[in-house]
């Protein structure tokens, strides 16, 4: 499947990633004279989680409006196999991919930008507990794109929405400011959602501040994100078929 | 068998299906006909799952498919109107073994499907061609493959002639005749072609405005012998020409009328002495429907 598309739809796919290898190369760039590697590593990881996190919550949205488009959204409704189960399949797939590109294309530039003392700071168990919240923040955005596919499944359009939540994502997240000089109410908010959440833990990780009550936290966001998501998508797909909106796009 | 009891669909405002009943025997072919709105999409809809009736229910060899939607996933293969069940940048053997997986085929199962739909459906020379690089009327046939690859014992096909031209419908419809016939299934067509319709299936059920006009035997309509005779009448007489029942309109001042039992309209002495000719028609679906005023 991803082969097919990738030949049909070339350019796209060209272009989708040369735009995550412009954003690792122009962070990179950026905070090449930066001379804290672990203030770096940090900044450099929680704008890289944002960019995929936000492409993970669009994910589903953009797959859903994309299937009824074609018509096969509702043939797949019609096979023996769980729609869920096909969606989870190609979130793990698209996951997959992304975390491996990140992955690689990270050390790529690392190496570009002479910045191996920035990855020999930090130890390898560090990495693994970096790129597992990693992981788990994506999974829950993937996740809680459902609620956005279920919401482009009865509304259709819905693109400005996510443009919407890309921005609240950028800008009170943690990505561009430190959540803790924001306004108490703003801080409760946003500690809701896991991505903040993964941000606080990486910071705390690098810096060996890791505190037990960050990482609860966070597991309950993550957790509930991933609930909420499938919850939502299930009962937009109830709704729609019951207003018979399945085929129409 | 499957068995349609008092089905309606409300949508917001929109009634859609008024209490539809009726049933189709097993291994049978019906067609559903009705003008635009009447509701057939919206009943197969019902039937596969894609959209909740408000009220109702299906039964399809005894089994409540509303109730028991996984049913309808190991026994229903819909092929909706316009060939849109197809991965277009995929080739064909691709959206095969796709949709094969996804209604949990094994390998082997996949294999053998596969080779028996290619070779029936004369597709073999497609097999690894985009979706995208065939004609309309091909990627039609494939669409169809692709519903058919899971063996539905229920099949419902909506418009599969649409936008074919005289040949593509030809060849389809030859089709579907060797699949109704060697697979043995129940099938509900939507057609606008009469034709089509005619020479498929055997019981047609017209809906109109969401509710069943009539269902009827396909070869009691075409075999049934119809006149039309024209009456020179004044407006007098038209009370005794409604008292007939039969289908009649107004030509020029003179009374058309498609009558199927000569013997009772010779009976009335007053029009039979004012009947200008009577001329033996051609029956087929399309003009049944015409002269009932559908």
């Amino acid at each position: 499947m991803l082969l097919g598309e990738i030949r049909q739809y070339y350019l796209n796919y060209i272009f989708y990633n040369a735009g995550m290898v412009i954003l690792f190369l122009g962070l990179f760039y950026n905070y090449y004279y930066e001379a804290s590697d672990t203030k770096v590593l940090a900044m450099l990881i929680c704008a890289i989680l944002w960019q995929i996190c936000t492409n993970g919550i669009q994910y589903l949205c953009y797959l859903i409006q994309d299937e009824a488009m074609m018509g096969t959204l509702e043939q797949m409704f019609l096979t023996k196999t769980n729609f869920f189960a096909i969606l989870f399949s190609k979130i793990f797939v698209n996951l997959l991919f992304v975390i491996l590109k990140g992955t690689l294309l990270f050390f790529v530039c690392t190496l570009l930008f002479h910045k191996g003392s920035m990855l020999m700071s930090v130890g390898l168990m560090k990495y693994i507990e970096i790129i597992t919240i990693i992981v788990i923040t994506l999974f829950s955005f993937y996740c809680i794109g459902g609620v956005f596919g279920g919401l482009s499944l009865y509304y259709k359009r819905i693109s400005s929405i996510l443009n919407v939540v890309d921005y609240f994502l950028l800008m009170f997240t943690g990505i561009i400011g430190d959540i803790h000089s924001y306004n108490p109410i703003l801080q409760y908010i946003i500690r809701i959602m896991p991505i903040t959440n993964a941000n606080i833990l990486i910071n705390e990780i690098l810096s060996d501040r890791v505190k037990a009550g960050d990482v609860i936290l966070f597991v309950v966001t993550a957790f509930a994100f991933i609930v909420a998501g499938i919850v939502v998508l299930n009962l937009l797909i109830r709704k729609a078929k019951k207003e018979g909106k399945l085929g129409q796009y | 068998m499957l068995k349609i009891q008092d089905l309606r669909k409300v949508y917001k405002k929109t009634v859609a299906l008024q209490g539809v009943s009726f049933s189709v025997e097993s291994k049978s072919a019906i067609g559903l006909i009705g003008d635009n709105g009447a509701g057939k999409t919206t009943l197969i809809k019902c039937i596969s799952g894609l959209v909740a009736p408000t009220s109702g229910s299906v039964y399809f060899n005894d089994v409540n498919l509303i109730k028991n939607p996984k049913y309808i996933h190991n026994t229903v293969g819909a092929l909706l109107e316009g060939a849109r069940n197809l991965y277009n940048f995929l080739t064909v053997d691709y959206n095969l073994n796709y949709f094969g997986y996804l209604n949990q085929l094994s390998s082997k199962e996949i294999s053998d499907r596969k080779a028996y739909l290619l070779k029936l459906f004369d597709a073999e020379k497609y097999k690894d061609q985009p979706v995208n690089e065939l004609s309309r009327g091909t990627q039609q046939k494939i669409a169809l493959m692709v519903t058919l690859m899971k063996n539905p014992q229920l099949l419902i096909l909506d418009e599969p002639t649409l936008g074919l031209d005289l040949i593509a419908t030809m060849r389809m419809t030859d089709l579907l005749r060797q699949i109704i016939c060697e697979e043995q299934k129940t099938v509900i067509l939507i057609s606008h072609d009469m034709t089509l319709v005619s020479s498929l299936c055997d019981r047609v059920v017209y809906l109109k405005n969401g509710k069943v006009d009539f269902d009827e035997q396909i070869n009691s309509i075409v075999n049934e012998n119809i006149y039309e005779v024209k009456i020179k009448a004044d407006h007098s007489m038209e009370d005794e020409i409604k008292n007939f029942d039969f289908p009649f309109r107004m030509e020029d001042g003179i009374y058309v009328l498609e009558v199927n039992d000569m013997d009772r309209m010779m009976k009335n002495r007053i029009l039979k002495e004012n009947i200008i000719s009577i001329e033996k028609q051609v029956n087929d679906l399309a003009h049944f429907i015409r002269m009932r005023g559908l």
